[in-house]
């Protein structure tokens, strides 16, 4: 009897955040414009938090909101965290966005590579 | 005492005191970092005294919500915090750019920084560091010329890259251990049966913390931040005195907790001498003051952790000796070359001579600091040096003296600039405050390294030999050693050419990203075969 991974069952909240982790690692190792780079770890820290947000849910689970029986719903803890997490994500992307505009307007280049050649003179 | 005191009462100041007026800011804040410091070393005294001082922030219950924990390491690092941040407002009393945004933020951190010394929470390490780094890349970026602009972007970048790998560690952690206090971690990892699970979240944890600490492949980014040319000499030199040991302190916490599934020693050393090792190439290549101070910290990291990995008691104590010494005088010579830089107009070492004569307390400063950080007998960094060596033998003591030849070479290099023919006189006023702050700094080298042996044995209850017939044998080493650099440095490494080539390559964002994914892998893959 030989295993299939990729059932139905394999497409699930872990393995999905994994997968966008790990596309937003590749785009942050491949891409050369600055803009495509904070998107990338904005893709990347996305991909962790529905990670943590999938930990001890069941496709019974109901949300921890209210009175519910505690053995039925999903763990509000690494839930509340995940809160926190989102909202420092928002942030972080806003500041880098705001320092990437004025990078952008005193280098004239959004490209890692131009950039560094722009630099070199020290 | 409530140790929340400590982490609320930096960002309370500066939050209110940036509606005042700059001057009564400035008042406040003296009498806070005294106050401050006071109250870190009252702390001290009473966790030297009574034990660990555990209490759980909001009133939840134990291991549900964030517990602030004040152990021995922790206290003296928040002392050694306070410390720092006392001298570096004296410093900073009459410089310009200290307005109230740039107070605002300085303060912040170091409230932030004390509470990752004091949580037990790595969630809220998490969240503590994240906003660290947004502080810091504002800090770097303070006078928003060109190259500024370059160093905060790529800082933030780089750092919010690895973050999100510790956040997916903490995820991975939090499915295998169903906990995220430091004291339940290490209840449960004793209890797994398989170590092999706690392989991925580890690794991806310990990723994101050596490139807070700027080991081999990762410290890139290192130089461009600490030693970014308009940056405050201030933020420089917090930079590489202090946050750049959040990274060290973070992954002793994760060795101690993992250390009954998994023992990483061996991969540590490894990377540790190589990053010592290429620290010191690279900074005996640069030309920029500032630069060659930078790589000499990444240096200083690979040796702190070729201690801390090195399984012998005295060399983890001396190294963690190593780390608030390195801190004091790394942070000493930040604040000195920016004074010579400014009165010089340029960083480029080979136009600034006979700063001796020039900015003669300062200078002085400086050499007392380089002294330190060479190993000169009497000095601080001699007794943690020594101690970070005594435990080892053969090749890995080769390795040792190699790395302490590097650093003589590379002060070298940088003690050229205090001799010679100053070419003009003195232009600017002498400021009494960055005299005496950084003499007294200077002075404190010397004090910590003929008081260390009560200072190792009161800070961590550990009693460290250093035997009589050491200081005449140190002495004649170190003589040998300064004697044999500097025909070195005059006919090697200064004339050789492909220095030259080395300072101009540079990594770009996404090489840096790739070297992040490597060290992911390579570690991944010896746990796998070691576990």
């Amino acid at each position: 009897m030989i295993d299939i991974p990729f059932g139905p069952d394999f497409i699930n909240g872990q393995t999905v955040s994994l997968v966008l982790f790990f596309i937003g690692l590749l785009g942050v190792v491949t891409q050369r414009n600055i803009f495509k780079t904070i998107i990338a770890i904005n893709i990347m820290d996305v991909g962790a938090i529905l990670f943590l947000l999938t930990v001890n849910v069941r496709p019974t689970s109901v949300p921890p909101v209210g009175s519910t029986d505690m053995l039925r719903m999903a763990d509000p803890l690494p839930q509340a965290l995940m809160i926190t997490a989102i909202v420092i994500g928002i942030s972080v992307t806003a500041v880098s966005l705001t320092i990437f505009i004025s990078l952008f307007r005193k280098h004239g280049s959004s490209d890692w590579t131009k950039l560094i050649h722009r630099i070199e003179s020290r | 005492m409530q140790l929340y005191i400590l982490v609320v009462g930096p960002i309370l100041i500066a939050t209110l005191g940036y509606f005042l007026p700059r001057t009564l800011f400035r008042v406040v804040l003296l009498t806070f970092q005294v106050a401050q410091t006071a109250l870190a070393g009252y702390l001290l005294v009473i966790v030297r005294s009574e034990g660990v001082i555990l209490q759980q922030v909001g009133g939840w219950a134990p291991v549900i919500g964030i517990a602030l924990r004040a152990d021995l390491l922790g206290t003296t690092m928040v002392f050694f915090t306070t410390l720092l941040y006392l001298f570096l407002f004296l410093f900073s009393v009459r410089k310009k750019y200290t307005d109230n945004m740039f107070q605002f933020l300085y303060i912040v951190i170091q409230g932030v920084t004390i509470s990752v010394f004091l949580s037990q929470d790595i969630f809220n390490i998490y969240v503590l560091i994240e906003v660290m780094t947004i502080m810091i890349s504002v800090l770097i970026m303070w006078k928003r010329d060109k190259q500024a602009l370059y160093d905060g972007t790529l800082y933030l970048l780089i750092n919010l890259f690895a973050m999100s790998f510790f956040l997916l560690g903490i995820g991975l952690l939090y499915r295998t251990l169903g906990v995220l206090n430091f004291q339940a971690m290490e209840a449960r990892v004793a209890q797994v049966t398989d170590p092999r699970s706690l392989i991925l979240p580890l690794s991806f944890m310990l990723t994101a913390v050596s490139l807070k600490a700027a080991l081999m492949p990762l410290f890139s980014w290192l130089p461009h931040a600490h030693g970014t040319p308009s940056a405050p000499s201030i933020v420089s030199a917090v930079l590489s005195g202090l946050l750049v040991k959040v990274g060290i302190y973070l992954f002793i916490r994760l060795r101690d907790i993992f250390s009954a599934a998994m023992i990483l020693d061996e991969f540590f050393l490894v990377i540790g001498a190589g990053t010592a090792v290429i620290g010191i190439l690279l900074a005996l290549t640069q030309r920029d003051i500032k630069l060659i101070l930078a790589y000499s910290t990444v240096s200083q990291i690979g040796l702190i952790m070729v201690g801390l990995n090195s399984g012998i008691t005295e060399a983890y104590w001396g190294s963690i000796f190593h780390i608030l010494n390195h801190g004091l005088f790394k942070a000493l010579l930040f604040l000195t070359a920016g004074a010579i830089a400014k009165e010089y107009g340029t960083k480029d070492i080979n136009k600034i001579r006979g700063a001796i004569r020039r900015v003669p307390m300062v200078s002085i400063a400086a050499i007392l600091a380089i002294s330190g950080i060479i190993g000169t007998p009497f000095f601080n960094g001699a007794i943690s040096k020594y101690l970070i060596q005594s435990g080892f033998t053969g090749v890995n003591e080769t390795i040792i003296y190699i790395i302490n030849f590097g650093t003589t070479l590379v002060f070298i290099k940088y003690a050229v600039m205090f001799w010679g023919n100053s070419g003009a006189s003195r232009t600017s006023q002498p400021d009494p405050f960055v005299n005496s702050v950084t003499m007294a700094m200077g002075i404190a080298c010397i004090v910590l390294g003929i008081a260390a042996r009560p200072v190792i044995g009161y800070l961590f209850e550990v009693n460290v030999s250093v035997e009589g017939a050491y200081y005449a044998d140190k002495f004649v080493a170190w003589a040998l050693t300064v004697g044999a650099a500097i025909p070195v440095y005059y006919f090697g490494v200064r004339k050789a050419s492909f220095f030259a080539t080395i300072r101009q390559t540079r990594l770009s964002f996404p090489d840096m990203a790739l070297l992040v994914t490597v060290f992911l892998a390579s570690l991944m893959a010896w746990l796998y075969y070691t576990v």
